[in-house]
């Protein structure tokens, strides 16, 4: 078991090297995407390095998550103490269904409130990250066996101690699982973003269709799928080790 | 979630009402001068329509009355109290819509021949508050009935009759719509296509995978690997990743591009969209089928069944809730995604939303999404509606 | 009618069924018990063919099983499994009709079955017909499951604990029924259990497996009398004489009671019979035969009046039916603190007492000094 884990480490190790590898020696995408694409006069996206789209990609994603992962922890907290138990239903219909709204369709609407650039981009996969997060916080804290709090309110711990020692680390690998599918939504929304005028690894894809250049295109592709990819395994990886030593 | 609970005006729909109220102070409509001018807001108290004020008002107080457990409502019983409240919000979805319209037309006979009138905030949330007493109504009422459909359905008739008198033709969005009307409806179908025909393609492909990986448990690891993996990749990236050797394809071989194959196109979308649609199928086609109940499958074994016999009378129809909801997920999912396949040419409804941006037009935008979203709402309403209709009698609590 | 001639079944490293032989005649009950993990489960399972035995042969009615498809074989044997296993999504009657229509019954044939088999397990079809198996109790849930398998009349029953989820008192209930079933039925059931008061009541053979093996395989009245090793004898328990009484009934072990009419001259009677009676107490009837009470005869004698000597008792508070067990009969006794019990048929008459010294007799018959 042990050996697994440190297994499955190392190959998500090796895969960020290869990734930052990737990332900042354009050299390799150059002839690589050369060879492919031998018809294409210019083959690197020009306006900016794919370190700093990586970069800007990074930021809307952690900016909207960080964002979406407290909004999320307050208001699944909020609807399962005594207090707000009476808003879980409708906080669970209204994330049922905003659940079905299309990412993109909500990045659209985004632009006539907030005009164009990152704002909108980052408001967009705000709101949509919430909600997996949210729901998973509200599963993981209302999931857990009555026996536990029962035992831990009659060993004398106070609500807030209960809260913060038993009821979160117990909820932490849901709640974590949570996290995971919403950085893995935004960082695809995120490339849509592009189209708003938000850069990121989306800029190099939308300039490739719009000129018909299809080898930037695939830089900005490979490099975001490579990022979700990564970004998925790492966060599972966490997930993984948070179950194993919680039980 | 698909079985009727008690029905009881819940807090939902009180919450929906006091959301109407708030939104009668909101603008009902923003007048520009020209299409990307901005613009300056007109409220319903201030219009002549009084009586639009008057007519909401009164509406919500209903709703507020019936919600209430004592006093004139208790004369009704809590069911057709329940159904009052959803055709309430059917009314007010579109009722404003409907005043937004007769609004715009009354300004426009007054305004410049350029002006423009785009729903305002009070708009989106009085139908926010329309959609969410639906809900709450929805909920009571058996999924599958009649009234659960009339009261899904009866809005949205409302609106496409007033919609084909022309009651909202002067709004902005309606006028980007008159402006491209047939070029309109070839995209809802051109979307109901992709979504459609990747979708098949899923459930041809995921529910023999589903069932594979459950009969070979040495394969659930590595297939799902794989899915899990093409469903992390972010939607354009993966339609970009499919360009390079589709166009490379056709390029090679004369037959592929004479099928209409290439880079960009319907076929890239169709197979990234199917691509997408598969893991929901094949994993709630797994997970449906492994849930089943072990001793109703040793039970039916022992009682002399084949192994079809088996699959066909015991294990397809226990896991069919299952496999259901997985297809509902990705239906909603591929009417989401295949928005993104305009940008590779691919058409659909996308395609307004990014010639809205491209021109920054937020009426076009409109145009775009609001079909999107209501067509996602759309799918996964009927979805329900259909796993509670197929869902074996014996499975409902 | 069925016989398994060493039957081995292993996995892997694990022998589950280790060289079993038995047979089991036409209209038998035989139960199988033992220790979790003995291999039950695992032998029932060989007889049905959803297991392969690794060696050894089973023969039903002379003929081996494993001429017979298994689907084939398995729709001519009745299954009841372990954990009931109702199919969710079909009603009680679909149900029970599952084997018939695998064997192509007419639909008109398989809905007389199903109420016939219903009526027969003591549930209302109109009631239960259309139910689906969610809306059962647990005991109906187990009924059903014993009607499923009785659906194609099946000569052979197979039944791997099916009373296992209920409360004690309706498996009581359940075994009551299903004996009484049996009688009329007349079926080859192999029962699979794990207690050892279901056992004794069900079966005519019981068959105690220990690691795979038998151990010990005997009616229950010898069993209980005489354990074959130590394993068995801590099997059965230090009650094992009390369980034994379960075996027998009260009618097989009837005194004659002595029991005066209170209509007749009775004070006359009891002054000629003086001498003859032993006992202090004698049991009154009315002209009828059925039970009044009982005389205390030394206080008659003493004050000769009837009415002040007689005790008046309800029938059925007080008395036994003949076909008790004669444990009960010696619970009876012990809770109240007599050494006689009168016995009376349907109508309340008696027909006879159970007394304390035949019931010593036959425990000590299992117990050689
Ligand atoms: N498929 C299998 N693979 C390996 N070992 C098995 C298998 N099935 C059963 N066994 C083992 O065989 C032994 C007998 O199992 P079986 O199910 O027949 O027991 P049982 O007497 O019915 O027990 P219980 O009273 O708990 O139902 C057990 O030790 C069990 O662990
Ligand atoms: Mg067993």
């Amino acid at each position: 078991m042990k050996r697994a884990r440190h297994g499955n480490c190392l190959i998500i190790l090796l895969l960020l090297i290869l990734f930052f590898f990737l990332v900042f020696n354009m050299s390799i995408w150059e002839t690589a995407l050369k060879t492919l694409f031998p018809q294409e006069k210019e083959v690197i996206y020009p306006r900016a390095t794919l370190a700093v789209l990586v970069g800007e990609h990074l930021i809307l994603v952690s900016v909207s998550t960080l964002m979406a992962l407290f909004t999320g922890l307050l208001f699944g907290i909020f609807v399962t103490r005594p207090v707000g138990r009476d808003f879980l239903e409708i906080v669970n219909d209204i994330t049922a269904l905003a659940q079905t709204f299309p990412p993109v369709a909500v990045l659209a609407l985004a632009v006539p409130l907030m005009g164009f650039g990152v704002k909108p981009t980052v408001g967009a996969l705000f709101l949509f990250s919430i909600l997996p997060i949210l729901r998973n916080t509200i599963s993981g804290l209302d999931s857990l066996a009555p026996e536990v709090l029962e035992a831990a309110r009659g060993m004398g711990l106070s609500r807030l101690q209960i809260l913060l020692k038993i009821e979160l680390p117990l909820a932490l690998p849901v709640i974590m699982a949570g996290i995971r599918i919403a950085v893995v939504i935004n960082i695809g929304t995120a490339t849509v973003g592009a189209v708003v005028g938000a850069g990121g690894l989306g800029a190099p894809i939308i300039s490739g269709l719009v000129r018909n250049n299809p080898a930037f295109v695939l830089e900005g592709a490979a490099t975001a799928a490579f990022l979700a990819v990564i970004a998925d395994q790492l966060l599972s990886s966490i997930e993984r080790v948070m179950v194993k030593t919680e039980y | 979630m698909t079985e009727a609970r008690n029905a009881r005006v819940d807090r939902i729909s009180i919450l929906g009402a006091i959301i109407g109220v708030f939104a009668l102070a909101a603008p009902l409509l923003v007048q520009k001068a020209n299409r990307l001018a901005s613009g300056t807001p007109h409220y319903l108290w201030n219009s002549n329509s009084v009586f639009a004020l008057l007519f909401f008002g009164f509406l919500y107080f209903i709703v507020f009355v019936l919600t209430m457990q004592r006093g004139p409502a208790k004369m009704f019983k809590q069911k057709p109290r329940v159904i009052l409240v959803g055709l309430i919000g059917n009314i007010v979805l579109v009722a404003s819509f409907f005043f937004a319209g007769s609004e715009a037309r009354r300004l426009a006979a007054a305004a410049a021949p350029y002006a423009r009138f785009s729903l305002g905030a009070g708009v989106w949330l009085l139908s926010l508050s329309g959609y969410m007493l639906i809900v709450s109504a929805q909920k009571s009422v058996k999924a599958g009935s009649g009234m659960n459909l009339f009261l899904s359905l009866s809005g949205l008739a409302l609106f496409i009759f007033l919609f084909g008198t022309g009651a909202f033709k002067d709004l902005s969005i309606m006028q980007e719509y008159a402006a491209r009307k047939e070029r309109f409806f070839q995209e809802v179908l051109q979307h109901l296509r992709l979504t459609n025909i990747a979708v098949a393609i899923a459930l041809l492909l995921g529910m023999p995978l589903g069932v594979w990986t459950y009969r070979n448990q040495r394969l659930e690891k590595p297939i799902f690997a794989i899915i899990n993996t093409i469903q992390t990749i972010p939607g354009l990236a993966l339609f970009g990743l499919l360009i390079a050797p589709l166009s490379l394809l056709s390029l090679r071989y004369p037959l592929i591009r004479t099928l209409g194959i290439s880079g960009i196109g319907a076929a890239p979308a169709i197979i990234a969209l199917s691509l997408y649609a598969l893991l929901p199928i094949t994993y709630n086609t797994h997970i449906g089928l492994k849930t089943v109940d072990a001793a109703v499958r040793e039970a039916g074994r022992g009682m002399g069944m084949s192994r079809r016999e088996i699959f066909f009378s015991i294990e397809v129809p226990l896991s069919v809730p299952v496999i259901f909801n997985g297809v509902r997920t990705s239906v909603v999912q591929a009417v989401g995604n295949t928005a993104i396949a305009a940008l590779i040419g691919a058409g659909g409804l996308g395609t307004f939303i990014f010639q809205g941006l491209g021109q920054a037009a937020p009426d076009l935008i409109l145009l775009g999404a609001l079909p999107i979203i209501a067509l996602a709402v759309i799918a996964d309403r009927s979805m329900f509606v259909l796993t509670a209709l197929i869902t074996p009698k014996g499975l409902k609590v | 009618m069925i016989e398994l001639k060493s039957i081995t079944k292993k996995y892997s490293k694990l022998t589950a069924v280790n060289e079993i032989s038995f047979r089991v005649e036409e209209g038998e009950i035989c139960v199988l018990i033992g220790p979790s993990g003995c291999g039950k489960t695992t032998i029932i399972k060989m007889i049905n063919r959803m297991l392969e035995p690794t060696s050894g042969e089973i023969y039903i009615q002379g003929k081996n099983i494993e001429e017979s498809k298994p689907e084939i074989l398995r729709r001519n044997i009745g299954y009841v499994i372990q954990n009931i296993g109702l199919f969710p999504h079909m009603t009680v009657a679909e149900n029970i009709g599952v084997v018939p229509r695998l064997l192509g019954w007419s639909k008109n044939s398989i809905t007389a079955r199903t109420e016939e088999l219903l009526d027969l397990l003591g549930l209302d079809p109109d009631e239960y017909s259309d139910k689906y198996p969610g809306k059962l109790s647990g005991g109906e849930a187990q009924r059903i499951g014993v009607a499923r398998a009785l659906a194609a009349d099946p000569p052979l029953l197979l039944m791997d604990e099916p009373f296992g989820a209920v409360d004690p008192l309706n498996r009581e209930r359940l075994q009551i029924e299903f004996l009484k079933i049996q009688r009329k039925l007349k079926k080859t059931v192999i029962f699979v259990t794990h207690d050892l008061d279901e056992a004794i009541r069900l079966a005519d053979t019981i068959v105690l497996l220990k690691e795979g093996s038998i151990i010990q395989k005997d009616t229950p009245e010898n069993m209980l009398a005489h354990p074959k090793n130590r394993f068995v004898k801590n099997f059965v328990g230090t009650d094992r004489a009390l369980k034994r009484l379960a075996r027998f009934t009260v009618a097989d072990y009837l005194s004659k009671a002595e029991g005066l009419c209170i209509e007749k001259n009775i004070s006359q009677c009891i002054k000629n019979k003086r001498d003859k009676l032993q006992n202090r107490f004698l049991w009154i009837t009315d002209r009828q035969g059925r039970l009044m009470g009982w005389l205390d005869i030394e206080a008659f004698l003493a004050q000769d009046d009837i009415e002040e000597a007689l005790t008046r008792v309800n029938p059925a508070e007080i008395a036994l039916g003949a076909d008790f067990t004669l444990k009960e009969a010696l619970a009876r006794m012990l809770s109240q603190g007599v050494s006689a019990i009168p016995v009376i048929d349907n109508a309340d008459r008696l027909i006879g007492e159970i007394n304390l010294s035949t019931i010593e007799k036959i425990t000590q018959e299992g117990y050689p000094k």
